[in-house]
């Protein structure tokens, strides 16, 4: 699979600078600062740091990514998920831990409330355009994630983020990214079986 | 299963609420339910203070608040100041209430609503927590906030506030150390600029130093002879020129000592003009006889600048420098000092409070810097010279002139020389006298126009006539001047016979004579004329030319 990139002409939709430091932070961590170097050089992009709650263009992550792959050897799937593994104990450290807390204190709990968590964000964040989600076909021990999306090719990161959670709530997760659809508004619809053992 | 069907007292999915049969038998969500999905914190009071039903968020999170406890045991009012009493509760219903839970110290916001067909107080709220961090201590879930509740936006607001407020800190924290280093780095510059400099100006004194020593050793050698033959009065004469000499290399260890490498800047009053003189002494040995330092100024101003006096001195040693490599060894350097005009010194910021501003300009004739490389001319390690230098002379130019609290700028263009202006804060207000009016009179207009615009550089109004009868008419007509400065031999009227004729009209006035060929003019024993004169030979010098108007003018 070839690396994302950006596929939006419409430079209003943004992420998080928080999302690119991510980036940074998973770089520097695994291969050095030196590797972040090249990367940053490979994607053409000047700033050396992200502010958390600046709003920067989609394409910036892309970009980002895509020269991760190509540094690193990694394919956009491995990526991904490393992202989305990461992103979990990024935040709890970077000063979400309460928002973490707060936000459940078991798996299904989190996941239940990850909608109503980026419903709230998105409304205090007009151009930030977060997912959504939906939970189905709960039992004790699984259930359904739906991720609805704008963005394309980000579904490894929510198999990576799956992983994390089941790290941060001590329990071993297992996922299936399952079908992709479209919504009748053109948006992704992934499906994720998560099932988990333990605490 | 569609909701009508649903059987009695279950609790649906989609909405948490109860339902339960009408008067007519259909289903229909209790009042109870409603409030329990609107305000899950909620609890009912009857007249004795007894709970009888607490919202489902207290059984989830505080369960000793329940049915049965009377509510003094587990509530206490905070505001306002109210007995703990239901007729008190009553009055007070449907205003603003902040009410502590015992058990725990949470707070809640919320209102008493009287419900006189039961006989009870139902309050309505929420908890209150000040930020996201604080919903810890109380095991609080955004999940306890019912969908309709702005407390958990105002949180996620409040959370997202405190990350950039701490995005902020951290890029504030960053910017000063990244300022800390460049200050460590640019006096590291500085240092290293002055250790080039300081062995270049050596360099250049050692060549002085040893012609001193070989006039100390020859002088003593004639001494010796002398003192052999019995001349002691010879011998002494001798002795008195080592003497002197030794005096001179003193003076030059002297001026070495002011090149410190670890000298601290210091603040002070610094005579502008006596700092270029002994920068010129200083590097003239260095910059050999071909470059000619030239310094001009308003005249009779002694301009003072509070600036760092030693800093000064090594800028203006780097300039020199610089400038005498750019003119390969000859041309010629002219240090201006002016009033500066307010609005160029002001647009490089810098400070002015209630005292004026100077300018020291510095020119050379060399090259000048092309454009594409003017504006990286301060850059540290920028040079168009070669691996030989250092690139670090014009960066410590600036750093010293910012630690003096002034500014520099480049302003030359490539073709005609470089030219750098300081600006400097004046020791004090400087009150801008008006220029000096000089005339000028000489029959060779090349002459003449050169005479007018050395002078108009150096601060004087100018008055230039290639005819002396029109410098003449001109007096008779009113026109008044302080200084004149006059050819000697012109058609018609001679030099000596236009400023006697002045002086009637004007009275004595301050005159320089220029003349190729003077000879016969001033030997007689009378003055040839009543003010102050001097004469100054053709060619000479621009800085001649000042010196000798400085002279006259006292």
């Amino acid at each position: 699979m070839s690396p994302p990139r950006a596929r939006f002409s419409d430079a209003e939709i943004r992420m998080y600078g928080l999302l690119n430091r991510a980036v940074r932070d998973l770089v520097v961590a695994n291969f050095g600062e030196s590797t972040w170097d090249k990367i940053r050089a490979r994607a053409g992009l000047a700033e050396s740091r992200f502010q958390a709650m600046e709003q920067y263009p989609d394409s910036v992550t892309y970009e980002l990514v895509g020269a991760l792959c190509e540094e690193t050897g990694m394919t956009a799937d491995q990526a991904l998920e490393a992202f989305g593994e990461y992103w979990i104990q990024y935040t709890g450290a970077e000063g979400y831990e309460h928002l973490l807390e707060a936000s459940g204190d078991t798996l299904p709990e989190f996941l239940n409330n990850l909608n109503d968590l980026h419903t709230r964000v998105a409304l205090i964040f007009t151009h930030l355009s977060p997912p959504s989600f939906l939970v189905s076909d709960e039992t004790e021990q699984s259930l359904v994630l739906h991720y609805f999306s704008h963005r394309e090719g980000l579904g490894p990161v929510m198999v990576g983020l799956l992983r994390g959670l089941g790290a941060r709530f001590n329990v071993d997760v297992v996922v299936e990214r399952e079908v992709m659809q479209r919504t009748d508004d053109n948006r992704v619809h992934e499906t994720f079986r998560v099932a988990w053992n333990g605490a | 299963m569609e909701p009508d069907a649903l059987p009695h007292s279950e609790e649906t999915r989609d909405t948490g609420l109860v339902r339960e049969p009408s008067a007519g038998g259909e289903v229909r969500p209790s009042i109870d339910s409603f409030v329990d999905a609107l305000f899950p914190f909620n609890f009912e009071v009857q007249r004795d203070l007894r709970v009888v039903r607490v919202g489902p968020a207290f059984g989830r999170r505080f369960n000793s608040f329940r049915e049965g406890v009377l509510l003094p045991d587990s509530i206490t009012v905070v505001r306002p100041t109210l007995a703990l009493d239901f007729t008190a509760l009553q009055n007070h219903s449907g205003r603003l209430v902040v009410l502590k839970l015992r058990a725990g110290d949470l707070m809640f916001t919320g209102q008493f609503v009287d419900l006189p067909h039961r006989s009870t107080l139902l309050f309505i709220g929420g908890p209150w927590v000040a930020s996201i961090e604080d919903m810890k201590a109380f095991r609080l879930k955004l999940s306890d906030f019912p969908p309709h509740d702005p407390r958990a936006d105002l949180l996620l607001q409040a959370q997202a506030r405190d990350t950039m407020l701490r995005d902020l800190a951290e890029t504030n924290r960053q910017m000063k150390e990244a300022e800390e280093k460049n200050r460590v780095l640019q006096d590291h510059f500085a240092r290293l600029q002055r250790v080039e400099i300081a062995g270049q100006v050596a360099g250049g004194l050692a060549h002085n130093f040893n012609n001193l020593l070989a006039i100390i050793q020859g002088q003593i050698e004639l001494a010796v002879l002398r003192i052999e033959a019995g001349d002691t009065e010879g011998a002494r004469d001798r002795l008195s020129q080592v003497s002197n000499a030794a005096s001179d290399a003193a003076e030059l260890v002297k001026q070495l000592g002011t090149l410190s490498v670890d000298r601290r800047a210091e603040i002070e009053e610094v005579d502008l003009l006596d700092t270029i003189e002994r920068a010129k002494r200083l590097v003239q040995p260095l910059l050999g006889r071909q470059v000619v330092w030239e310094i001009a100024s308003p005249a009779g101003a002694r301009p003072v600048a509070l600036c760092d006096r030693g800093g000064l001195q090594e800028v203006l040693l780097n300039l020199a420098i610089n400038a005498a490599e750019a003119m390969k060894g000859s041309g010629r350097i002219l240090s201006t000092v002016t009033l500066s005009a307010e609005t160029e010194a002001a647009t490089l910021g810098v400070p002015r409070g209630a005292n004026s501003l100077l300018c020291l300009t510095f020119e050379d004739t060399g090259p000048g810097i092309p454009d594409e490389f003017r504006h990286k001319a301060f850059e540290p390690f920028f040079t168009t010279k070669g691996e030989n230098h250092s690139g670090l002379g014009l960066a410590t130019v600036e750093h010293l002139v910012m630690l003096s609290g002034g500014a520099v700028r480049l302003v030359s263009r490539e073709g005609s020389g470089a030219t750098f202006k300081i600006f400097l804060t004046a020791a004090a207000t400087v009150a801008a006298a008006p220029p000096r009016r000089v005339l000028i009179v000489d029959d060779e207009p090349a002459v003449l126009e050169l005479l007018a615009q050395v002078l108009e550089m150096a601060g004087f109004a100018t008055e230039a006539f290639n005819d002396p009868t029109k410098a003449l008419h001109a007096m008779e007509s009113g026109s008044r001047f302080d200084v004149i400065v006059s050819d000697v031999r012109m058609p018609g009227v001679s030099g000596l016979e236009l400023v006697r004729r002045a002086e009637e009209l004007m009275g004595p006035r301050p005159t320089v004579f220029v003349t190729g060929f003077a000879e016969g003019v001033f030997t007689g024993n009378e003055a040839p004329v009543s003010g102050p004169y001097t004469v100054l030979a053709k060619p000479f010098r621009i800085a001649q030319l000042t010196e000798a108007i400085n002279k006259v003018t006292g």
